[in-house]
């Protein structure tokens, strides 16, 4: 029996499903004792289609990180994605109360509660807060307590869901025995873990490819000012080959991890591939500019989307940190070059940092791992604050969606 | 007694026609064209020193002295549009009496994609009927000039002038292996040609002309894009080879573009030695390809100085309503195609021959069955090269 608190994670994606079950050794320190990896079924754009396949595979993934951690999980934190979130910004501004214009810490709390306030429509939930500062008679402050001031504002980026797709993936982790212990946002998760702190304080954009949809994260000051989900992701490019060629989803697969490129340079002029490469008769020969001509497209206007999309918001010159890809997709060679021609500024491949193990170094576990450090971090968004005095996030959620466990 | 009759004809009338060159960018294609007879030249210019080096007769206006003191916009749009505003009276007096106005601009700079909302109000205020050759710019010149092009088209299209752009990138995808001047100057070419084909249409006596209320009614309401482009053949099979020539014409095949007409004005010019049904067999082929059922508009001149010859033009819209279809392929020239003409008692349906690729919109491979992912009215499942229309060369 262990001795020592676990806590696991899990992000169910559409390529993959992935579990970390870590020991908590202290408030900043966690060992990673068990983790599972099996690929998803039911799963589309990050969103469960068949309940029957995604709770098998969920379930074998959940059992394989028990055994490989020789432990019987009871919570587990969720990373969600999905074309259906959507986030908006919210502030909620309190006059001082004492005497003196001193803020206190109830000041802040009611702040805070004002912040979250608005109403959504009846099939939507909150699923996360991000705070994003606060603001003292127009001053911005990271800690207002002990400071004059007349008007004391709190500012968050909110995140609400669809209900119904929430309530499936939540009802997949349910029908294991297991419950929720809070549900955070793949895009917040894997931004944190490839970035550095001096990179969200001077400006970045973080882009999460994976095979069902591209989340995005914005970081201005340090704090998440923006995040987005396209449900667009490598499985789109996997179509368009296979609908370009006419080949089944399999070989598209196979064709685009092993001889795709994202963009088209002059040393590949001459260069052409055999379509199936398995030496059967009808094998084909096509040049090489058509298969990159098919990914560079769509790759091309994934980028543009959320170019489109956070311009309004940021001067991509002065994103200092520039871009930052992460994701299954983002290991297509060339990505970053797309990348670079579409925001006009420098773009990076994301890792996670040195600290994680080899294995789990590369892009397609960021979002996990960013899950498991941020249920390890005290003041996370996850938003257990003693101080307001409100119920955890699980037990809003839960009587949200009328779930008993 | 005798009754003298006195017959009056009244002199011809021929539209007025002024081309106007706005910013750097259309000074320099104007002064590289040598303009028909019959055309008057404006030049346009915030940068005072741009306008005294390419002027080449003709009259000139500095935009916009308060504004910018004679130095040019620096890529900002605003200052280009406050430029143009600032000189909107010298703008209505220079196109007063004008019939039509032709702008060159360059839309990834300051003048031109500020400047030209102004300058086209101006032209349709006097009268004019207006068309804009829009030169888009190079993919490696940023991110910001395009979007500043696409905001500028956008603008345009809500003013009801015909747009042709000339993208520089697609233009020279037909270019490889060309000096980089000579594919530089395809934007020169196309302007050049166009207005020397508008010269012969419009300006120039005809068996069948187009009159000017052709134009107006062509460009007189509301309408999407404008479709424009040519073709000529010579020898044998000139009929043929200019069909295919029209069908190939770069200007068609622009992206975001559609190879389809709800007005259309064509205009065929051939040598005395074609024979009548040959005609008709074109001008219902190209019907037939741009779907201009409704209102197909016909001219023909004769060039007497040619043998075995053609040229066709074709000048056309889109109405605002008509949702655009995907682009047709090209169609077959052989001379043993029977005539398209129907039967006047058949009651089949005309057989869209062309429309090969108009199912390739629906395809969404295994995302059949999930709901549409729209993004600014296109279904993302659909494949990205099909729907940017990316011809793969296999």
């Amino acid at each position: 029996m262990k001795s020592f608190p676990c806590i696991a994670a899990i992000e169910i994606g559409t390529a993959k499903t992935v579990v970390l079950v870590g020991e908590v050794l202290s408030k900043k320190r966690l060992n990673l004792i068990g983790m599972s990896e099996v690929p998803s079924k039911g799963i589309q754009k990050g969103e469960v289609i068949d309940f029957k396949a995604a709770s098998e595979a969920t379930h074998a993934a959940l059992e394989a990180a028990e055994k490989s951690a020789k432990i019987h999980l009871e919570k587990i934190y969720l990373a969600q994605t999905g074309g259906h979130l959507q986030g908006f910004f919210h502030t909620g501004t309190v006059n001082v109360n004492s005497s003196d214009n001193i803020v206190s810490q109830s000041d802040i709390d009611r702040a805070i509660f004002e912040a979250k306030q608005k109403r959504l429509p009846e099939d939507r939930v909150y699923v996360h807060h991000i705070h994003n500062g606060f603001s003292l008679d127009d001053r911005q402050l990271l800690e207002p307590t002990g400071v004059q001031g007349q008007k004391l504002t709190a500012a968050y980026w909110s995140v609400h869901a669809d209900t119904k797709r929430l309530r499936d993936t939540i009802h997949l982790l349910n029908g294991y025995g297991l419950t929720v212990a809070d549900v955070m946002v793949s895009s917040v998760a894997s931004a944190k873990m490839v970035t550095t702190s001096a990179e969200r304080r001077s400006g970045s954009l973080v882009i999460d490819m994976g095979a069902g949809t591209t989340d995005y994260a914005l970081y201005q000051d340090g704090f998440i000012i923006h995040t987005g989900v396209l449900p667009i992701g490598g499985d789109h490019i996997t179509n368009d080959l296979s609908l370009a060629f006419r080949l089944d989803r399999a070989r598209a697969e196979l064709l685009k991890c092993d001889m795709g490129k994202a963009c088209w340079l002059k040393e590949d002029q001459n260069e052409t591939f055999w379509l199936l490469r398995d030496r059967s008769i009808g094998d084909r020969s096509f040049p090489k500019k058509a298969l990159v001509a098919v990914i560079e497209a769509r790759v091309k206007e994934i980028f543009q989307i959320i170019h489109k999309r956070i311009e309004p918001l940021v001067d991509f010159k002065q994103l200092s940190a520039g871009v930052v890809l992460t994701g299954g997709s983002a290991l297509l060679p060339r990505m970053h070059m797309v990348a670079e021609n579409v925001f006009g500024c420098p773009v990076r491949l994301g890792e996670n940092p040195s600290w994680v193990r080899d294995d789990l170094r590369l892009p397609p576990y960021s979002t996990v791992l960013g899950l498991l450090t941020q249920a390890l971090s005290e003041g996370s968004p996850f938003e257990h604050t003693k101080s307001t005095g409100s119920q955890p996030l699980w037990n809003r959620l839960a009587k949200m969606l009328h779930l008993t466990h | 007694m005798q009754t003298q009759l006195s017959f009056d004809c009244p002199e011809p009338i021929f539209p007025k026609v002024k081309i106007v060159a706005l910013g750097g960018a259309g000074g320099q294609v104007l002064n590289r064209i040598a303009l028909p007879i019959g055309w008057t030249q404006l030049w346009l210019d915030t940068d005072l020193r741009s306008l005294n080096a390419t002027v080449n007769g003709g009259e000139s206006l500095t935009l916009g002295l308060k504004t910018t003191a004679g130095f040019s916009c620096g890529g900002e749009i605003d200052l280009g549009r406050q430029a143009a505003e600032e000189n909107k009276q010298d703008l209505l007096k220079a196109f007063e009496g004008v019939n039509l106005v032709v702008i060159l601009t360059a839309l990834a700079g300051g003048c031109g994609s500020g400047g030209i909302v102004p300058v086209v109000q101006a032209a349709k205020a006097s009268g004019a009927l207006v068309v804009v050759f829009a030169i888009l710019p190079f993919s490696f010149e940023g991110t910001r000039r395009i979007s500043i092009a696409n905001q500028a088209i956008a603008n345009l299209r809500s003013e009801s002038v015909g747009i042709i752009p000339l993208s520089n990138a697609h233009l020279l995808e037909g270019s490889k292996g060309k000096i980089a001047l000579d594919a530089l100057a395809l934007a020169d070419e196309w302007v050049q040609n166009f207005l020397e084909i508008f010269t012969q249409v419009f300006l120039k006596p005809a068996y069948k002309t187009f009159d000017w209320k052709d134009l107006s009614s062509l460009f007189g309401e509301k309408f999407g894009k404008t479709i424009f482009g040519f073709g000529k053949g010579s020898g044998p099979e000139a009929d043929d080879q200019a069909l295919m020539d029209l069908l190939l014409c770069p200007l068609l095949h622009l992206p975001g573009d559609a190879s389809r007409a709800d007005r259309l004005l064509l205009w065929i010019r051939f040598s005395p030695d074609f024979p009548f049904e040959v005609l008709e067999e074109i001008a219902s082929k190209v019907r037939n390809q741009f779907s201009a059922t409704q209102d197909l508009r016909l001219a023909f001149a004769v060039n007497n100085d040619v043998k075995a010859s053609i040229e066709l033009m074709v000048l056309g819209v889109i109405d605002l309503q008509t949702p655009i279809q995907s682009i047709k392929t090209t169609m077959s020239v052989s001379r043993k195609v029977t005539s398209v003409v129907k039967p006047a008692n058949s009651s089949r349906p005309d057989q869209k021959e062309f429309d090969f690729l108009a199912d390739a919109l629906n395809e969404r491979g295994f995302f059949g069955k999930t709901p549409s992912q729209l993004v600014d009215g296109e279904d993302l499942d659909v494949p990205a090269y099909i729907r940017q229309k990316i011809r793969l060369q296999v």
